[in-house]
């Protein structure tokens, strides 16, 4: 159950501009999401085979939205972060804050 | 309004189910909206591509089986293939040899082909570039050489953008080392603009470089730069001498660059000196002649235009011209043209050895399936259709293909290694690019197809008749079943296939051996038994007239004669059998010299 709720570097990031967009989270405005705030895009492959991987790990799940007139009236596969999902995100964050807590906040070369 | 195209649309929802090829499809539709201008069709579908490929790993488990059911089943009885076969080893192995010996003799020769009919030669449009060769128009016989000025004048004609001449000369080279013979060529200065080959170092001869009063300056190849020189970067700058004359070093031509000469390649090129429009009174001797044709000249049409030319020089210089015409050749059908019947053989015996192995092992598998017969029918008799019996016995074949696939590139690889090595210095000289000679891309992709097309011809019939197996028949009798008629006669069939086909190769065989063994024991008109040769070119610089050059000769025959152990000793400009032969003129010992013609 512990493994299952680890998550990687990119999983860590799609989780996050998941619970950024809220109720607008599908593939391409996660990964506009996450390009806009790293400066790096990821491939629209990777962002479905991740998101898939997640789906059936059980921390997001989701649903085919309503049909619009845009993108030649196709729906949209909306995502959002399960219970199980919102532990991973809290474990990591709690592990990432126990590494980080009292060093300096910009890392630095060792001499 | 959509902008994905309809074939995306379709292949999307052939390749995934309806709610995951809707959602990947609007998203690329909607990331195309963001930038409109940049989508073009090559963009659109590169992406297309990407996104699908990379969804194959989220699709496959989830796959709705009726939407992959060939797929799948091809993935499930391409494994069961592999587990099978790999009970019988022998079988396995003895099939993978089999396939490797046709396969790897096949990529081989094909590699070969392909190098010498096929692969573009390495100039610019190669394809435009010509020989612009002689043409005897009294004797209506093509000539190879020309004189120079007439090649020059050939590039008056529309529909050549430009011609260039070249003339051999076997250079002695001096002030790097030791003296060595260099294949060198005086070239007119376009030479290289012609060809459209730059320098990898420096430059190439440039028209300045031909002008009367210019540097005298070289070009060198690749191979002499490095043997030679060490492959010294700094090299451009330096004088060399060719003949005792001192030469200025201007740029070195890369490794794959070869001189459109097959008795030569090429290892130092100098520029033929005459001012813009005297061509005719530099009196520069003959060569052989080189064109670029316009964009959109056709080989008729620059042949009509030389012809015409021709006879406009003929009435111009009645003296020298009468007899003289242009024949335009394509650049490769030169050097192939006597080898394209004896490559084509080549290509067909290999092939016979392929169809042969094929026919093998349509047997083998035949007889290997009679021992499945029993499987077979259970597995018909559980309600597996002959569709997947027939799939299960041609997984078998494409998996037994591509392992002999593999198996034969690596023949081929060290075939042609070996082929390589074993090559006279006469042959690696004469045809282009021969050192080249590998397993490349285009060679692979050829294996590949010969592969696939060979794992089907052999299982596809074994699999059309073990596929329609006679249920009663088969479980009644144990498993023993040998075959109704039809199969007898099939099998049959393939056997004198195999008959027929080893006779053709070992007559073909025969004959070869005959010839060859013929041509060794001809008797050549004289007695070439311990008789050693040797080349030796005299440099014009230090003996320049033709009693000075004959007296060097006659030294050196004196005292060659003189070694203990050499019964005699001659000379001759071209060895009799050697690739480089020409017309020539033969003066005679005391009587006078004849005037040039």
């Amino acid at each position: 159950m512990v493994r299952l709720l680890r998550l990687g570097e990119f999983e860590h990031l799609l989780m996050l501009a998941i619970l950024r967009l809220g109720p607008d989270a599908y593939g391409v405005a996660i990964a506009r999401e996450i390009g806009v705030r790293t400066g790096r895009r990821p491939a629209p492959g990777a962002v479905y085979t991740a998101l898939d991987r997640l789906d059936r790990r059980g921390l997001v799940e989701s649903w085919m939205g309503a049909p619009t007139a845009e993108r030649g009236g196709r729906r949209k596969r909306f995502y959002r972060v399960t219970a199980t999902g919102a532990v991973a995100l809290r474990r990591r964050h709690e592990a990432l804050a126990e590494m980080t807590r009292g060093l300096t906040a910009e890392p630095e070369a060792q001499r | 309004m959509t902008r994905v195209p309809p074939g995306v649309v379709r292949l999307f929802h052939a390749m995934l189910p309806a709610d995951a090829a809707e959602a990947v499809l609007g998203d690329l539709d909607e990331s195309l909206a963001e930038r409109p201008l940049s989508a073009t069709r090559l963009r659109v579908w590169c992406l297309a591509v990407r996104s699908l490929v990379s969804c194959w790993p989220i699709v496959l488990p989830s796959f709705h089986p009726k939407e992959i059911r060939p797929v799948r089943t091809l993935l499930r009885e391409l494994a069961g293939a592999v587990r099978h076969l790999a009970v019988t080893p022998a079988f396995t192995l003895t099939a993978v040899v089999t396939l490797a010996v046709g396969i790897g003799a096949n990529t081989a020769i094909f590699s070969l082909v392909h190098l010498l009919l096929f692969k573009p030669l390495p100039y610019t449009n190669p394809d435009r570039v010509v020989f612009t060769l002689g043409w005897d128009r009294l004797e209506q016989r093509q000539t190879f050489s020309l004189p120079v000025a007439d090649i020059v004048d050939a590039t008056a004609v529309p529909a050549l953008e430009a011609t260039a001449a070249y003339q051999y000369w076997s250079a002695t080279m001096t002030g790097a080392g030791a003296p060595i013979r260099t294949q060198a060529y005086r070239v007119t200065a376009n030479t290289f603009d012609v060809l459209g080959v730059p320098a990898a170092i420096g430059r190439t001869l440039q028209p300045d470089d031909g002008r009367p009063g210019a540097a005298a300056v070289v070009v060198i190849s690749h191979g002499l730069w490095e043997r030679q020189f060490g492959a010294d970067p700094d090299l451009p700058g330096t004088r060399i001498l060719l003949d005792g004359e001192p030469y200025v070093v201007v740029g070195v031509m890369p490794a794959a660059f070869e001189f459109p000469i097959f008795n030569f390649k090429g290892e130092a090129w100098t520029p033929l000196v005459f001012a813009p429009g005297t061509v005719r009174q530099a009196a520069l001797g003959s060569g052989v002649g080189i064109g670029r044709l316009t964009k959109d000249a056709s080989l008729t049409q620059v042949q009509a235009e030389l012809d015409t030319l021709a006879q406009r020089l003929a009435a111009e210089y009645p003296d020298t011209n009468k007899a003289i015409g242009y024949k335009i050749v394509p650049m490769r059908e030169l050097g192939a043209r006597q080898m394209r019947p004896a490559l084509y053989a080549l290509l067909g015996a290999v092939g016979f050895v392929l169809l042969l192995a094929c026919a093998n092992l349509a047997n083998l598998l035949l007889a290997r399936g009679i021992g499945r017969r029993r499987e077979l029918a259970i597995r018909a008799a559980l309600g597996a259709s002959r569709l997947r019996l027939a799939a299960a016995l041609l997984a078998e074949g494409l998996v037994l293909a591509l392992a002999g696939g593999i198996a034969g590139v690596l023949v081929a690889w060290a075939a042609l290694d070996a082929l390589r090595a074993a090559l006279p210095d006469g042959v690696v000289s004469t045809l282009p690019g021969i050192l080249d000679l590998g397993v490349d891309r285009t060679t692979l992709a050829f294996t590949a197809v010969v592969s696939l097309a060979t794992g089907v011809a052999f299982s596809l019939m074994p699999a059309l008749t073990a596929a329609r197996p006679d249920l009663q028949e088969v479980l009644k009798q144990g498993g023993r079943a040998i075959g109704g008629p039809a199969h007898r006669r099939f099998r049959g069939g393939l056997v004198a296939l195999q008959v027929a086909l080893s006779l053709i190769l070992l007559v073909g065989a025969g004959l070869m051996i005959r010839s060859v063994r013929h041509l060794a024991t001809l008797d050549p008109g004289f007695a070439p038994q311990g008789v050693l040769t040797l080349t030796i070119s005299v440099p014009e610089s230090r003996y320049e007239t033709p009693a000075e050059q004959a007296g060097f000769f006659e030294r050196a025959e004196a005292e060659l004669g003189a070694l203990p152990g050499v019964v005699s000793v001659g000379a001759v400009n071209v060895l009799p059998f050697s690739a480089y032969n020409r017309g020539t003129t033969i003066d005679i010992d005391g009587l006078p010299p004849r005037e040039p013609e």
